[in-house]
């Protein structure tokens, strides 16, 4: 079965094979030296090639929050049927539908920065969120139009709790 | 000496007085909130009393139940640490008043250079240079917008009663003037009851160099060289380093006489540090004077082997300083890391959690001052920094490498923090060459918050063998395996088909 994997920056091809019961990974059909043996509390030895590495692994909805001795990788692992879920998925909900913007931590809405209608590109203020003793600024994650502003100004807000709504543009 | 002194604060810094204290022979008292109940720093003292409350407001600035706890249980003296009841020159006097002794300034000195502008006043009337600006806290925006244009953009917008970058903004063009200026006043008042703002030249290419100062109540005033802080982060230093790059003996020591004029024009008194901002044209001026203990001493102790808390102790005592100018002596390079817990996946906010494994790096050359354990949360409450990670080399190159050597080893699950982020920092050319200036971070934000090429493969192996590793789990869950646990088989593949 064909397997992949990607980092922010670069596409990994693999297959995952089944050979009398045993398996194990494979690159361009040569199979690979490497074991990955847990330590416990999400830590693990991960050696290949004898090349020996400490790795930390968590899992968040958007795939796996990977440490490679103090440097963080977010990798997404797709096999052939899930991957082709996913295209269908996408090709019928356009390229960026809708995302609700969410508070990534308790806090208080000091500044609505951005109105319904309103288009603002990627990396804009789309909201001031004070929490931890820091006003923090939530940008727009890509080019977008706002379509629904959950909150007001002054409004103390919970974990996760819905902000602003936004759609894609193109 | 004192037989026995109250912490008015938490966390690590009232865990490093706790460490002087054990040394020094004194009992220690820690005072906590109910959040802090299992923290490091309480079951480190001699004697714990609970505050009771979460917020600071509930709890640390408490003062005056802070006070009726150190007279009833005998301590002589109280060491504020930083923040919290640190430079605020009412506590100072209460502590005096009750016939106690506060580890720090005398109120006149806090009252004086924690107001920014009076502090910029006294400066200019002793002649020590500062930044060009108002000379009175403004508080109509439209009024401080004059002011701007008057100086000409770019400008500090900079909270009266303000620190730690709170309440301070940095405008650039005119448009964005009166929102930077609202954005700094209510930061200010959130922060410190107070939204005066004043309003300075931004100084182009700046460098952030600061100097510790020791002054005695005898008049004896010494400082103990420079730390850099340039590389700061939402007017937050992020990075610390002694000596500066950027020194030279020459300035090193027209600087050193500038912060010992601050410190005698204020009349002060135990530990503090002058701020100065150094130009392009290697000009400096005054900043601000921190009328308390900074968090980025250990790189000051390290590179002179002294015990600040120590000798913020015996100055208390009222002994004269142990130390002369003329002896002091300095080897070697200190820098300092402040670990953050922040969340990479949202633009680096603050995220709070609980640390379910710690392994802190160590070896050669390595200090931690960490207020955190195995189990610790790191709340919503207070500032979300988990520790201080401090390298000391023979030089700037040692110990630089040896802080990215750290960095790497550093272990820690349950929470995310700024590492990878403070990894990309050290590998900076820019950074390694000691050509930057207060503007780094932003500079460079694309190459310090990106993900790096080197062992993403290894990232994405260890993800795909970690998920089989998940898969085989579930596997040996099912019924047909004997366990009595309820089958994943579906949740798993179900989640797989998303």
């Amino acid at each position: 079965m064909k397997i992949f994997a990607n980092t922010k920056n670069n596409e990994f091809h693999y297959e995952w094979v089944d050979e009398n019961g045993e398996n194990y990974l494979a690159k361009d059909g040569k199979r690979l030296d490497v074991e990955l043996v847990p330590l416990g509390e999400g830590r693990f030895s991960l050696i290949k090639d004898n090349m020996a590495f400490m790795v930390n692994i968590s899992n968040n909805e958007d795939g796996y929050h990977v440490r490679v001795v103090g440097d963080l990788f977010h990798v997404t692992v797709e096999d052939e049927r899930t991957r082709q879920v996913k295209e269908l998925v996408k090709a019928a909900s356009g390229s960026k539908g809708e995302k609700t913007i969410k508070a990534p931590i308790p806090g208080l809405v000091v500044k609505i920065q951005s109105a319904v209608g309103e288009v603002v590109k990627e990396g804009e203020g789309l909201l001031i969120l004070e929490a931890m003793k820091m006003e923090n600024i939530i940008k727009a994650p890509f080019d977008c139009e706002i379509v629904e502003v959950s909150v007001s100004e002054a409004d103390t807000v919970t974990q996760n709790q819905a902000l602003i709504k936004i759609k894609g543009v193109e | 000496m004192f037989k026995k002194i109250l912490i008015a604060n938490r966390g690590e810094i009232a865990l490093r007085v706790i460490r002087t204290c054990n040394e020094m022979g004194i009992k220690s008292v820690a005072v906590y909130s109910d959040v802090d109940r299992k923290s490091p720093f309480v079951y480190s003292a001699y004697e714990a009393y609970a505050l009771g409350g979460k917020t600071s407001q509930e709890s640390y600035l408490q003062w005056q139940k802070i006070l009726d706890i150190a007279k009833n249980c005998g301590a002589e003296a109280i060491h504020p640490g930083y923040g919290f009841m640190s430079e605020n020159a009412e506590f100072a006097e209460a502590v005096e008043k009750a016939g106690m002794v506060f580890i720090g300034p005398k109120a006149e000195s806090i009252r004086t250079m924690g107001n920014k502008t009076a502090a910029r006043t006294l400066m200019i009337a002793n002649k020590v240079p500062t930044v060009p600006g108002t000379e009175d806290a403004i508080t109509d925006s439209s009024e401080a917008q004059k002011v701007a244009r008057k100086i000409g953009y770019p400008v500090l917008v900079k909270a009266a009663a303000g620190g730690g970058g709170k309440g301070m903004r940095l405008v650039e063009k005119d448009e964005d003037f009166i929102e930077a200026v609202e954005g700094a006043a209510r930061e200010a008042k959130a922060a410190f009851n107070d939204d005066a703002v004043y309003i300075e030249k931004f100084v182009e290419e700046p460098r952030h160099i600061e100097f510790q100062i020791l002054a005695d109540k005898h008049g004896n005033v010494v400082h103990l060289g420079e730390r850099e802080c340039s590389i700061q982060r939402r007017h937050q230093k992020v990075i610390e380093e002694a000596p500066s790059s950027l020194l030279d003996d020459d300035l090193r020591k027209k600087m050193g006489e500038a912060a010992i004029n601050t410190a005698k024009a204020c009349n002060y008194q135990n530990a503090g540090t002058i701020e100065f901002l150094v130009d392009k044209n290697r000009n400096f001026y005054f900043l601000e004077m921190n009328t308390r203990l900074q968090v980025e001493h250990p790189v000051t102790e390290m590179v002179n082997g002294l015990d600040l808390v120590e000798e913020q102790i015996h100055i208390a005592a009222g002994e004269k300083l142990r130390i002369k100018q003329s002896s002091l002596k300095f080897w070697g390079h200190a820098f300092e890391c402040r670990l953050y817990a922040e969340d990479p996946d949202n633009n680096w906010a603050p995220s709070p959690g609980v640390i379910e494994f710690l392994n802190p790096a160590d070896g050669p050359g390595i200090r931690e001052d960490s207020g955190v354990t195995m189990g610790s949360e790191i709340s919503l409450y207070y500032d979300p920094m988990i520790s201080k990670l401090c390298a000391w080399g023979q030089d700037r190159k040692q110990a630089m490498e040896r802080m990215k050597r750290a960095l790497r080893e550093y272990q820690i699950g349950g929470i995310k923090t700024s590492i990878p982020f403070l990894i990309r920092v050290f590998e900076h050319p820019k950074f390694q060459s000691g050509d930057f200036t207060t503007k780094f971070i932003e500079e460079y934000t694309d190459s310090l918050f990106s993900e790096p090429q080197e062992f993403s493969e290894i990232a994405a192996l260890a993800a795909i063998l970690g998920q089989m590793e998940e898969k085989k789990k579930v596997t040996l869950n099912t019924p047909n395996s004997g366990s009595s646990k309820k089958s994943n088989w579906k949740t798993v593949h179900r989640r797989n088909a998303l």
